[in-house]
């Protein structure tokens, strides 16, 4: 059976040239770059190298710093919990949306039950923040706003650019975006942002290796404590060929953006027309949304049942982000349209420059036969 | 009265009522207000029949009936109604 993969938003496989950094660099990096002696001073030399091309990969100015993570989910962890508990004093207003990654509303949640105050921004009928009404949520107490820059599940862009010209008349405001599901997809201005979470292996690089970027004049209080590090906000050992292979999957990724992104729509727009054209199908994902994600529901269709039945087909999609809940439905598109119907029956498709019209017509086939 | 909250830590309607059930009986000394995690308690999601849609606020007058059922997400306003009502 024929392997058809649609899964992309949740992970990718590793390029075999980031198969390769990564194997390059375990073999010449074999010391600890924490380590004082020639062979982990080498070590460190070659993972400080490999975070300064990074930032500059990603066009940020040299006031930003690079912090490597296992992931997405330590560096939101990171970044909310490391701007709270050192602002405390100062407020304990955060500001986020329905549309984030399990990792933000989970942290945002446990700060809530530890007295925090978390305000969700007010979005308009396709989940997009509206700015004027953000700014107007920001209080003397506010320390965050934490908002991702593509939602995981149904592809909602945010106005990140809008949100940071507003926030430079709140100087006092962090301001986080969760760009994991941007990275490698679309341009994305990231300067002026003070702190950015990514993760490797959703463009093309390995599992356990991510980032928090901040802002030089963002101080954060560690999660992981320890001896003296390279990395000083994650302290213990860095993992020099994780870092190396991340940096080879990044200039990747940004090299093949354009005509990825380009790849995207046109399969993007084939998949709606064919979509349509099935009984019952309602297309959740906008066309401003990213064109890598398409999220739909099949109205009476539990979307558990809809993954199973495609899976035993070799078709693997999505009902809801990974690393959300066991349950069946989505709160990603109960949020959006508050329809249990919609939000128990959605499923997600996400594409890459791999996927092929093909692939989606086999897909399409076997919904219809299911449907 | 008691009120017992069923919510899940990845839940953004659970964030959203927290706060909304917190003010409801902020002046109410005879009522006190329990969260359940829903993914460390399964025992208790399937006793009270949770569904999926979260979070559920369950209302026991003093005799430990359940009295009020309240899923998802409902205005602050139209949550003082309810409550009124009961």
């Amino acid at each position: 059976m024929k392997m058809i993969y649609l899964d992309y938003a949740a992970t990718t496989p590793a390029h075999p040239l980031v198969l390769r950094a990564f194997k390059h660099s375990l073999l010449t990096y074999p010391g600890n770059p924490n380590s004082g002696h020639e062979l982990g001073q080498l070590s460190a030399k070659a993972i400080e190298q490999s975070l300064k091309n990074m930032r500059r990969a990603l066009k940020l100015s040299k006031h930003y710093e690079l912090t490597p993570t296992s992931g997405a989910s330590e560096a939101n962890n990171l970044a909310i919990k490391g701007i709270a508990f050192l602002n405390a004093n100062q407020g304990k207003h955060i500001i986020t949306t329905s549309f984030e990654h399990s990792s933000t509303i989970a942290t945002a949640n446990y700060l809530s039950q530890q007295g925090y105050q978390v305000e969700i921004a007010p979005t308009d009928h396709y989940g997009r923040v509206d700015v004027n009404l953000l700014e107007k949520l920001i209080t003397p107490d506010t320390i965050l706003i934490s908002i991702c820059s593509v939602n995981s599940e149904i592809g909602i862009r945010q106005p990140i650019a809008e949100i940071k010209d507003m926030l430079k008349r709140h100087p006092k405001v962090y301001f986080h975006v969760d760009a994991t599901q941007s990275i490698g997809k679309e341009q994305l201005d990231l300067e002026g942002i003070d702190l950015i979470s990514l993760t490797a292996h959703k463009f093309f690089g390995l599992k356990g290796i991510g980032l928090l970027i901040a802002h030089e004049r963002v101080k954060l209080i560690p999660l992981i404590h320890g001896g003296h590090s390279t990395t000083p906000v994650r302290r213990g050992t860095p993992a020099t060929e994780l870092i190396l292979s991340m940096e080879r999957a990044l200039k990747l990724a940004l090299k093949q953006q354009e005509t990825g992104y380009q790849h995207c729509r046109t399969l993007n727009d084939y998949a709606r027309q064919q979509l349509k054209r099935l009984e019952g199908i309602i297309i959740n994902s906008t066309l401003e949304d990213l064109p890598h994600i398409l999220n739909f529901s099949i109205i009476g269709k539990n979307s558990r049942d809809t993954v199973t039945y495609l899976s035993n087909r070799g078709i693997y999609i999505s009902n809801h982000t990974a690393c959300e809940s066991d349950t069946d439905y989505s709160s990603g598109i109960y949020a959006l349209t508050h329809d249990r119907a919609r939000a128990e029956s959605s499923v997600r498709i996400s594409l890459a420059y791999l996927t092929t019209s093909n692939e989606i017509d086999e897909l399409c086939r076997a919904l219809k036969e299911y449907i | 009265m008691k009120i017992i909250l069923f919510t899940a830590i990845w839940c953004p309607s659970c964030l959203i009522m927290r706060p909304r059930y917190k003010e409801l009986i902020k002046n109410d000394s005879q009522t006190t207000l329990e969260e359940v995690d829903f993914d460390d308690h399964p025992d208790l999601v399937k006793q009270f029949k949770i569904g999926n849609i979260l979070p559920v606020a369950i209302v026991f007058n003093n005799q430990k009936q359940e009295i009020k059922r309240i899923v998802g997400e409902v205005s602050s306003k139209k949550l003082a109604v309810m409550w009124l009502e009961l």
